[in-house]
Formats: C-alpha cells, sequence, structure tokens
C-alpha cells in the first residue's frame, strides 16, 4: 500500500479521535448536576469556597470557556482531576491501565487461538458430529453473560473447590520478584479464562463461516489436483485466506475488549479500568468517567486504525495495488 | 377503469407476498435449529405473559417476605429458593423475565428503525447528504458501545424507560450499515431503472420496490440485534444502571453477586437469571440464523 | 522399471464412465455412460454445451468431484485405474501421469502466494530429492515456455492478467512433465485474441512435448483448429465422435449439425449458453426426456425417437454417432 493511503487512513483516524473529544464534552455537560453541592453535601461552604472548588474542577465559566479550556487540556493529556480521590485522572489511568492491558492481552490471544482452531476443525469436518459439538459450545459460551460465565467459574474453581483466589491481582502477603509473578499468574487465571471462553465464540463462528467460504474456491481444487494431502491444502491454502477477515476482527475486537472487561472486572475485584469504571459510576465521578470514556473510544479507534493497516499488509492484493 | 386495475394489481401483488411469506415459512420450517429456537422463544414469551399466573408479584417486596427464611435453597422452599431477604427466586425470575424481554424487544424496535431510516436514506439518496449520514455513521461505530451506554445511563438516571433508550441509541450503527449496503444493491438492480424510465416517483420506488426488499433483511437483524440489547440490559442492571424499582434478570445478577451470593455457594440464586438470559439470547440467535440462511440465496445453496 | 506400453495401448482409457451428483431430491446423473480412449500424444477434443456433463467428465479423471459423488466405471490411466486407486496412490499419480487447467483462470490461483511458490509447490510435492537450484531452473524454464519473464515468479497472481495468469495455469500444469494435460475450458475466460494465443500455446506444447492433451470446451471450432479428434457429449453422453476435420466438415448427428452450423461469436455470453443455435435449453440432468434426449431439440426428430434409447453407432471409417438417421455401415 502505498504511503499516501497510509497517511490518509491516519487522518481519518484522528479525525474520528477529535469527533469523539467533542462528542465526549457535550455527553457530559447533558447533566445537570452540580459536583461540588454533591461532594461537599452537608458541608458549610461559604461562596467563596464553592467558587474555589468550582474552578478547582473546570467548571467555572460559560459553556464556551470550558469547552476550550476542555480541548486545550485534553490536548495536553490533562484530564481533570478525580472527584473521589482528587488525584490527576490522568495519572489514576495510567496506574489502572497496567492490569487491564495484562488481563485483556492474555484473553485476547487465548481466545483467538482457541476460537480459529475450533473454527478451523468444524468447518473442515462440516456437518459432523464435531461440528455440531463445538459450534454448540461456542455458541453457548457466546450467548452467555460474560460476568455471569465468571460468576460460575467462581462458584466452582474459587468458592467450592478452592484452586483459584475469589479475586484481587495479588495476595497483598506474598513477597516480591518472582513469588509475586507466580501469585499473580495465579491470580489472572480466572477473570482471562472467563473472558477467553466469552469470547472465543466469535471467533470460530467467524473462522468457520470464512473458510466454509474459501473452501468452495478453485485454488483449492486446483491444489488437490496437484496431489497434496487434504491436510496441506487445508493448512498451506484454505486457512491462509480465511484468516485475513479474522485477522482483521481480533485486531478491533482488542479495542473492544478493553471496554467489554467491565463487568468481569467488577466480578474479579482486578483493579484495572473497567473496575475503575465501576467505582466512578457509583460517585459519579464525572471527570473519571469521562477520561475512561475518552480513553475506551481512542483504544477502539486505534485498533481499527491497526486493523486497516495490518489488513493491507498481510492481503498482498491490497498491500502491493 | 384505472382503479379496477389498480386493484387487482394490488390483489396480484398481496397474493404474491402472500406465497413468498408461506414459501418462507415452508422454508423455515425445515430448519430445526430455527424451530428449536421458536420454541424456546414461545415459552419464554409465556413465562413473561403469564408471570401473574405464576407468581405473586407481592412476593417480590422484601417486607412480604419476612416471614420467609432467607438463603433457602430450593429443597427448603420450593421451587428456586430464596435471596438474603427472603424473597422467591421464583418470582424474580418469573417477574424479572418480562423486564429483560421488555427491554431488549423495545430497544431493538428503537435501533431498527433509526438504523433502517439512516440507512435507506443514506443509501437511496446518496451524493453529499449520504456521504454525510454515513460518515457520522461510521463516527459512531467507532465509540465503544459498553462505556457509551454506562456514561449515557448514569448521565440520565436510572430507569427502564432511560435503559430502553440507552441501548436503542447506541445499538443503530451496525443495522444502517447493512440497510445502506442492501439498498445500494437494490438500486443498481435493473427493474428500478426501467420503472425509474417510465416515470415512476421517488415515493413509488421506495415503497414499491426499496422497502418491500429491504424490509426481510430488517426482519433477520432484528431477530439478531434483540439478543443483542438483552445481554446489554444485563450488564447494565449489573452494574448498578438498571431500574432499581423492578426485578429484571440483570438485576437479579446484580443483588445476588453484592449480596454474596457465589461465597455464600447460593448457586440457586444466580443460575436461574444467567440460564434464562442464556436460553433466550441463543433462542433469537438461531431464529436470526436460520431466517438469514433463507434470505441469503448464497447461503442457502450452500446448506443443499 | 516399468514395462513399455505397447504402442496401441491408449494412455488414458475410460470405459462406461456413470457420475451422479448427491442432490437434496435424490441423485442428479451428471456422465450416462461414457467410454473414450486417447493414446500418447494424440489430442481429443470434448464439446458439448454448459451441463451436458463434459467438465464433470474431466474431473472426475482425477478424481476431483465434490465428496458424496457416485462414480462408477473405469478410469484406466495407462492401464491403471484411477477410480481404484488407494489415496497415497492418487495423490503420486495426481500432476505427474495427469495434470488439470481448471476453467476460470482468475480464481485457480492462489491469491496469496506468489506465483512460483505455487510451481514450486508442484515440483517439490513430487520431486523431493530435486536442489533448490534445480526447482528454481525448473520454474524458470516452465514460465518462459509458456511466454512468461522468468522473473514474474515472485508476483502475485492480482499482478497477471487474465491471459498470463492462464499461462501460468499451463506451466503448472506442466511442471511434473505428464503425459496427459486435461484443459477444462482454458480460453472461456479471456478476450478473442488471448483466447487465440492460449489456444497455440496449447497446441505448440503439445506438438513439443509430446503430450496428450484432453480438451473440453463449448466451442467446436477451436477443437477443430486444436484437435485431431472430437466427442461430442449431450445429456451426459457421447453422440458422436471421429476425426475432427470429418465431425466438422460433415457432422453426422443433428447434434453436432447444429453445433458446427451456428457462427461462433466467441466471448459472447448468450452465444455460451445457446452455442448450437438451437432452440430451448439443454435438458436438466434430473428430468431427461425419454428415448433419444435430444428428440425435443431435434430438427429431423422422427416418430420413434422419442421410445429408442440410441447407442453409438459406427457411421463411417473410424467414426460413431447416436442417431436413428445412421445407417450402420
Amino acid at each position: 500500500m502505498n504511503r499516501r493511503r497510509v497517511i490518509g487512513k491516519i487522518l481519518a483516524s484522528v479525525g474520528t479521535l477529535l469527533f469523539v473529544v467533542v462528542f465526549n464534552f457535550f455527553l457530559f455537560r447533558v447533566v445537570e448536576s452540580d459536583p461540588v453541592a454533591n461532594l461537599y453535601r452537608g458541608r458549610n461552604l461559604s461562596q467563596e469556597q464553592r467558587e474555589e472548588l468550582r474552578r478547582e474542577f473546570g467548571l467555572d465559566g460559560s459553556q464556551a470557556e470550558q469547552f476550550a479550556r476542555y480541548v486545550v487540556q485534553t490536548a495536553q493529556l490533562n484530564l481533570g482531576r478525580s472527584y473521589v480521590s482528587n488525584e490527576p485522572v490522568a495519572s489514576e489511568i495510567a496506574r489502572r491501565a497496567w492490569p487491564t492491558v495484562a488481563l485483556v492481552g492474555v484473553s485476547a490471544l487465548l481466545s483467538a487461538l482457541i476460537g480459529i482452531l475450533i473454527g478451523i476443525v468444524a468447518a473442515w469436518r462440516r456437518g459432523s458430529k464435531t461440528d455440531y459439538v463445538s459450534t454448540g459450545f461456542t455458541m453457548t459460551t457466546y450467548s452467555m453473560p460474560d460476568f455471569w460465565l465468571g460468576m460460575l467459574l467462581l462458584l466452582v474453581f474459587a468458592v467450592g473447590l478452592g484452586w483459584f483466589p475469589v479475586g484481587g491481582i495479588a495476595d497483598p502477603q506474598t513477597g516480591g520478584g518472582l513469588e509475586r509473578l507466580i501469585d499473580q499468574a495465579h491470580h489472572i487465571v480466572l477473570p482471562a479464562a472467563t473472558l477467553t471462553l466469552a469470547y472465543l465464540g466469535e471467533y470460530a463462528l467467524i473462522m468457520r463461516s470464512s473458510l466454509l467460504d474459501t473452501m468452495r474456491e478453485d485454488y483449492l481444487l486446483l491444489a488437490r489436483a496437484k496431489g497434496l494431502r487434504d491436510v496441506a491444502v487445508r493448512n498451506r491454502h484454505a486457512v491462509p485466506n480465511a484468516l485475513l477477515p479474522v485477522t482483521t476482527l481480533l485486531a478491533i475486537n482488542i479495542g473492544f475488549v478493553l471496554s467489554g472487561a467491565i463487568a468481569v472486572e467488577t466480578i474479579f475485584s482486578w483493579p484495572g479500568l473497567g473496575l475503575a469504571t465501576f467505582e466512578a459510576l457509583s460517585g459519579p465521578d464525572l471527570p473519571m468517567l469521562q477520561g475512561l470514556f475518552l480513553v475506551f473510544s481512542a483504544a477502539v479507534i486505534v485498533a481499527n486504525l491497526a486493523a486497516d493497516l495490518l489488513y493491507s499488509y498481510l492481503d498482498p492484493r491490497v498491500r502491493t495495488a | 377503469m384505472r382503479g379496477a386495475v389498480a386493484t387487482s394489481a394490488t390483489r396480484v401483488a398481496w397474493a404474491r407476498r402472500r406465497r413468498a411469506v408461506a414459501g418462507a415459512w415452508g422454508d423455515y420450517r425445515r430448519s430445526r435449529t430455527g424451530m428449536v429456537g421458536l420454541a424456546v422463544l414461545v415459552l419464554a414469551g409465556l413465562v413473561a405473559l403469564g408471570a401473574p399466573l405464576l407468581a405473586d408479584e407481592a412476593e417480590l417486596r422484601a417486607v412480604n417476605a419476612i416471614d420467609n427464611p432467607s438463603w433457602a435453597p430450593p429443597s427448603e422452599f420450593p421451587p428456586l429458593g430464596t435471596d438474603n431477604l427472603g424473597r422467591s427466586v421464583w418470582a424474580q425470575f418469573v417477574w424479572g423475565s418480562r423486564i429483560s424481554l421488555l427491554v431488549g424487544l423495545a430497544a431493538t424496535v428503537i435501533a431498527i428503525v433509526i438504523g433502517t431510516v439512516v440507512g435507506v436514506s443514506a443509501g437511496f439518496v446518496g451524493g453529499r447528504f449520504g456521504g454525510l449520514l454515513m460518515r457520522g455513521t461510521e463516527w459512531f461505530l467507532v465509540i465503544p458501545f459498553l462505556p457509551l451506554a454506562i456514561v449515557l445511563a448514569a448521565v440520565l438516571g436510572p430507569s427502564i424507560e432511560n435503559i430502553i433508550l440507552v441501548i436503542g441509541i447506541t445499538s443503530w450503527p451496525g443495522t444502517a450499515r447493512l440497510i445502506r449496503a442492501q439498498v445500494l444493491t437494490l438500486k443498481e438492480r435493473l427493474y428500478v431503472d426501467r420503472s425509474r424510465a417510465f416515470g415512476a416517483s421517488n415515493r413509488h420506488l421506495m415503497g414499491r420496490h426499496i422497502l418491500p426488499n429491504v424490509m426481510p433483511l430488517v426482519l433477520a437483524n432484528t431477530t439478531l440485534t434483540v439478543p443483542i440489547a438483552i445481554l446489554s440490559e444485563t450488564t447494565l442492571s449489573f452494574l448498578g444502571l438498571g431500574d432499581p424499582s423492578r426485578a429484571s434478570w440483570g438485576k437479579m445478577l446484580e443483588e445476588a453477586f453484592h449480596a454474596g451470593a457465589i461465597t455464600r455457594e447460593a448457586w440457586w440464586y444466580f443460575l436461574p437469571p444467567g440460564l434464562g438470559i442464556m436460553l433466550v439470547v441463543l433462542a433469537f440467535t438461531l431464529c436470526g440464523q436460520a431466517l438469514e440462511a433463507i434470505l441469503d440465496p448464497r447461503l442457502r445453496e450452500r446448506r443443499s | 522399471m516399468s514395462a513399455a506400453p505397447r504402442p496401441a495401448a491408449p494412455l488414458l482409457a475410460v470405459r462406461g464412465l456413470a457420475v451422479t451428483y448427491a442432490g437434496s431430491g435424490g441423485g442428479v446423473p451428471a456422465v450416462r455412460g461414457v467410454s473414450l480412449d486417447l493414446a500418447p500424444g494424440e489430442t481429443l477434443g470434448l464439446a458439448g454445451e454448459s451441463g451436458c456433463g463434459k467438465s464433470t467428465l474431466a474431473g472426475a479423471i482425477l478424481r476431483l468431484l465434490p465428496r458424496g459423488t457416485a462414480v462408477t466405471g473405469e478410469v484406466l490411466l495407462d492401464g491403471e485405474d484411477v477410480l481404484a486407486m488407494r489415496p497415497g496412490r492418487l495423490r503420486a499419480v495426481r500432476w505427474t501421469e495427469a495434470s488439470i487447467v481448471l476453467q476460470g483462470a482468475l480464481h485457480s490461483l492462489n491469491p496469496v502466494q506468489r506465483i512460483g511458490a505455487q510451481i514450486v509447490e508442484a515440483i517439490e510435492l513430487h520431486e523431493p530429492r530435486l536442489g533448490r537450484g534445480a526447482v528454481r531452473a525448473r520454474v524458470a524454464e516452465l514460465l518462459e515456455l509458456v511466454g512468461i519473464p522468468a522473473d514474474r515468479a515472485s508476483d502475485y497472481p492480482h499482478r497477471l492478467s487474465g491471459g498470463q495468469r492462464q499461462r501460468v495455469l499451463i506451466a503448472l500444469a506442466l511442471a511434473c512433465r505428464p503425459r496427459l494435460l486435461i484443459a477444462d475450458e482454458p480460453t472461456t475466460a479471456l478476450d478473442v485474441m488471448v483466447q487465440a494465443q492460449v489456444l497455440r500455446l496449447l497446441a505448440r506444447l503439445q506438438e513439443e512435448l509430446g503430450l496428450a492433451v484432453l480438451f473440453v470446451t463449448h466451442d467446436l471450432s477451436t477443437l477443430a483448429a486444436v484437435c485431431r479428434r472430437i466427442a461430442v457429449m449431450y445429456a451426459g453422453r457421447i453422440v458422436e465422435e471421429g476425426p475432427s476435420d470429418e465431425v466438422f466438415r460433415a457432422p453426422a448427428h443433428p447434434y453436432t449439425r447444429a453445433l458446427a452450423a451456428a457462427f461462433p461469436v466467441i466471448g459472447d455470453p448468450a452465444f455460451r449458453r445457446h452455442p448450437s443455435g438451437l432452440p430451448g435449453d439443454p435438458p436438466d440432468p434430473r428430468e431427461l426426456p425419454s428415448g433419444c434426449p435430444f428428440h425435443p431439440r431435434c430438427p429431423l426428430a422422427q416418430p420413434e425417437c422419442p421410445d429408442v434409447d440410441v447407442r453409438l453407432r459406427p457411421a463411417g471409417a473410424g467414426r460413431a454417432a447416436a442417431c436413428v438417421l445412421v445407417e450402420p455401415a
């Protein structure tokens, strides 16, 4: 793909990002609430103190002034201060991003890997018992609320069998270094298994239908006529072509999975962005919600761009066009 | 005279449509998974409509449950045991099905209406206006659904109308894109050109050619949007954004979780609503797939 | 170590081949008892309208038909029945003994693999001990043979024109030096000029390499130019066969006559559907007419035609036709 098209795609993404930034501002101005009053309910505040606090939260001045200030501050990655912790939202988000990235990364990888394998087997043995069982299984997990699946896993494996901790990212009593890492791995198993199971269904179903489409192509007939074994026809010719749309889906999904983990993180008290969202809701901690919304949207935009570029890299028809 | 011709033409068109519907139903009946899905949906509909016959609404209120044991398993308090406040889980399950289905269906109607209007206008009008509409749709496609719904629900306040509205107005872009593509294909088709050449008005084109051919797709898309809406209701309610005064399956899961049903191993509290959601979502998906298979000739060929 | 085939022994001998596709409402007979011979180095054209079973016949020779298709009879390739081969033997025979150029050059190459790699794959599969350099040299030689610069081996299929892709497919078919080449409508997707080039290329290669070619097409005039012998198929059976110039000049079967009389408008889709200029469509294999399946469209139909299941009968030296009007010589 030529450079002009890449730049065009990047510019389009920046445009979408700007739209989200603007949208974010107006979304939160719909609320007719006075956070200062909410936060300091029951305390006696002088008018001066009130004004001071309003200024601190960026709520003084006209809407236009607020908008201008919001845009400038957002451009400087200044997302305001949390009503609850009074910390800068940006650093709060940065602190809580890592657990989510780890959790989502592990589960996205596993769900794609397992889902694609299931899809391949189901499509290749289409109409067989294997196909019915695996498609039934993936459609079932696909139909469950992900956090409910998490509750079931908690019930069986944490409470019932006691194999895994019921929540959190690490036991505060464990030491540092390798011991801590192992403890964290122990903690991530159940939430990661939940998200993996919840998401692999989509990959399996898409891979299955993509491979079924590919299997009707003439070049597979030719590959068979050359004398290749069925397995080689599948692995060398059918799967690489069928994977193209799935890879794109994977890249796009990573953006969405980030925010999809909100309920699952809540179930497992996994201290990432999802739990942060849940906590911000009870305030409601509007600056925090606003910042999180921006981050979640940006993740999708970046993932979309990555998917686009990845696809044009993987498909020679686009790459060398 | 002209009136008579027009009536008979209409009658022919209706007869043709009736035949098409009958044929589609014949096709549908041959899909075993589609029929299973339909059966589950009928059952769910009966439970929701017959809720007053199946359980007393008064049992939902904690004040009426004071004499019941709390955390009673099904064996002690049939059929489904009680929750932390001694309320019957069965009553909550039955009455909760109403809210879950209502929210799912109502939100889908909103999403489909917006999506169809945007999709049809973007596809039919085309040009700069259509391009602009699609650009906007693409933007909304990018905004992650759940955070947007959460923010909206938080901003608007928890009520059943709001949750319907929130899910409805966050679920339309996919439909819009699908419908637009279909309208564009239809526009390319010869007969539209031909009837335009005969001097047909846009309204005639829309009413006679575009809408009748888009409707089956809209129907299939509706069937596939409902399960997503139901899952969304579940998640939003679980996060505490549902109507606090009415039981829904999502709200049952929220209350079960926060009451500590997992550590108490009170499976009877959170198993039924989750299973209910799963079955209904699965059923809608099966029905939608069966419909899609009938509508998509390519899929049909593959099936035979 | 194999014994040299007797001179008269055919390279390909099809005996009583019948192919029935699995269908939702019972089997669909596509080929209904076809026998033909092809000697080494010889060319045989197989002509007929879309749906007459000629492509099915071509696919059956290498057992490329979909699973669930019932194939009976014998396909003897160098005396060995392809239909009875074990899977391993079948894979070894494919491409080394017989290879195929499929119709639809646009879709027969894997879009995400370089064309060189697709040729290399076939060579390495059947001649694993050949060194890397030798394989590369063979690929270059094959591409040059079909008139494509060797350096295009590193291109992806979409970078090539339709005619070039068809040439690549021919080069690919020759990769393992087969003795039989099956060309299934190799020119249909191409424009007239390119069609002529590809035909000339096939004729040249056939001569240079001493290939036996089974050439399948709906276009009788093409066959007359390329093949020494012709077989005409209708409704799953051969209705006439003989030396191509004679069959073309003096057809014995009314169907062949219609095919030969029609002025070929190459590339015209209407012509592809009705190359014969005959009224009506070829019969639905599910509901074949009684007797001679051609009688509803036949301009010379006799009263007995709906009742007589007419088989091939001799019609002059080296010729045969399935028509009641042909007097047994």
